[in-house]
């Protein structure tokens, strides 16, 4: 009898321990879909975000030498070309001892490319003037062509105190569609409207102001957003850029156009022949830009076109 | 006389059976359970992978679309090689937007959707480090394989 109370109970021994493995493997399991949980709110780990930031940054800071260079030296599209990479070389180091400091290696080289374009400019003094022609193709005229068939135009911003039914046309050289913006102002309220083919898109106030800067190819009406202002929409290939009643305004206006050395009988040549004048300008450069993160690889080329349109 | 302690031998034989039924009923039912948990535990946690591997396809996508000219893009992020004991491996389905996750042991299957701008390429990878980049020499198709 003692011998036999000893082996009593060998099922339910065996069958603790089968559950007790069963409960370990349970355990394993739950324990994966805690995994599970913990990878599924699991954000953004390689870098791609701030890939594409310190491309942005790039741009921008390129963008901002290539307008320096267009704006302070104006002898020769060699020598500004000389000064965007001068500053690429200074940018890049800068970038790359910024980055380097959480772990990412920023390089960026060129330009490999330049596209040189002209820059068209009125900034009379006190207060600007007009924006009719300049006076070397004759008398000046309030309805006159700007530029003819081009195919890009840049940063053209224009900064007005008065306004009154002045517009900018853009005619397709070979296409019968034609954008247009027109302003407006009464009582210190500036408004810009905004017409493709012959139909009103919409308008944007701003004001009551003493003056209003327009960013015609960024779209914002005295530093606000123009949702109707969209840059030569509907238009493609080369267009004619014109002036309607541009003796109906007073300001300042500058743009940069993507032709090389243009010229016209409407621009004079320099600034101390008179306003509106032409100058050497870099339309756009290409940087080689290289990102290399802890999980990520980005090489690419980044076209810098400060304030082009979308 | 030969009838005596039958009853106490029947006895024994009765509760003896009727422990093992419930033992056996017991074990059956809990690893049924566990077999049930695993099977979901592992189509969540491929969907998840999945998923994780869509976004950053996107991601690579993205920075493809962004990109000028000749452009590289290389994105790795690593998965464990083993969930709840099965290895698996990923599938790009081109013809139906979707990448394809299979475990070995037991057998599950997740798919999940994906969108680019760029082309996809049938490719595959096996779990660990999954890499997602564009071809060599081809700027706007993307592959996975393992990094």
């Amino acid at each position: 009898m003692a011998d036999l109370a000893t082996e009593r109970g060998q099922i339910i021994l065996i069958a603790a321990f089968v559950m007790a493995v069963t409960f370990v493997s349970l355990a394993l399991v739950v324990n994966s879909a805690i995994f599970t949980e913990n990878l599924a709110s699991r954000g953004e780990t390689a870098g791609s975000d701030d890939a594409l930031v310190v491309r942005h940054e790039v741009q921008q800071s390129v963008g901002q030498s290539i307008e320096y260079a267009n704006t302070y030296d104006t002898t020769s599209e060699e020598r500004q070309a000389a000064n965007v990479t001068e500053s690429v070389a200074t940018i890049s180091d800068s970038l790359t001892s910024q980055q380097a400091e959480t772990g990412k290696l920023v390089v960026i080289d060129g330009p490999t490319a330049f596209e040189n374009g002209t820059r068209i400019r009125d900034n009379a003094s006190a207060g600007g003037s007009t924006f009719e022609n300049a006076s070397t193709g004759g008398a000046p005229q309030p309805d006159w062509v700007v530029v003819e068939n081009v195919e890009r135009t840049r940063a053209f911003e224009m900064n007005l105190s008065d306004a009154s039914g002045f517009a900018v046309t853009l005619a397709e050289t070979s296409g019968t569609d034609r954008w247009q913006m027109a302003v407006t102002e009464s009582s210190n309220d500036f408004t810009v409207t905004v017409s493709e083919s012959g139909a009103t898109v919409g308008s944007c106030t701003v004001g009551p102001r003493r003056s209003v800067r327009i960013d015609v190819t960024g779209g914002l009406v005295g530093g606000d957003p123009c949702p109707y202002l969209h840059f030569g929409r509907g238009i493609d290939g080369q267009y004619d850029l014109y002036y309607n009643d541009s003796d109906d305004v007073t300001g300042n206006y500058t743009m940069v156009v993507g032709e090389d050395d243009y010229a016209s009988a409407n621009l004079t040549g320099s600034r101390t022949d008179g306003d509106p004048y032409t100058s050497h300008a870099i339309y756009a450069a290409d940087v080689t830009y290289r990102y290399d993160g802890p999980s990520i690889v980005y090489n690419t080329t980044v076209r810098v076109a400060p304030g082009e349109p979308r | 006389m030969n009838d005596r302690a039958v009853s106490s031998t029947l006895n024994y034989v009765l509760s003896l059976s009727i422990a093992t039924l419930l033992v056996t009923g017991l074990l059956l039912a809990g690893g049924t359970f566990v077999e049930d948990r695993q099977e979901q535990v592992i189509r969540s946690e491929l969907r998840v992978i999945g998923q994780q591997v869509a976004s950053d396809i996107n991601r690579a996508d993205r920075l493809l679309s962004a990109g000028n000219g000749a452009t590289r893009v290389t994105i790795r992020q690593s998965f464990p090689e083993q969930i709840t004991g099965t290895g698996y491996d990923i599938r790009v389905n081109p013809g139906d937007n979707e990448l394809v996750l299979r475990s070995e042991d037991p057998a599950v299957r997740a798919e999940i959707r994906v969108e680019t701008e760029q082309t996809l390429v049938s490719s595959y990878a096996d779990s660990g480090v999954v890499v997602v980049r564009n071809q060599t020499g081809a700027s706007d198709e993307l592959v996975i394989a393992n990094g």
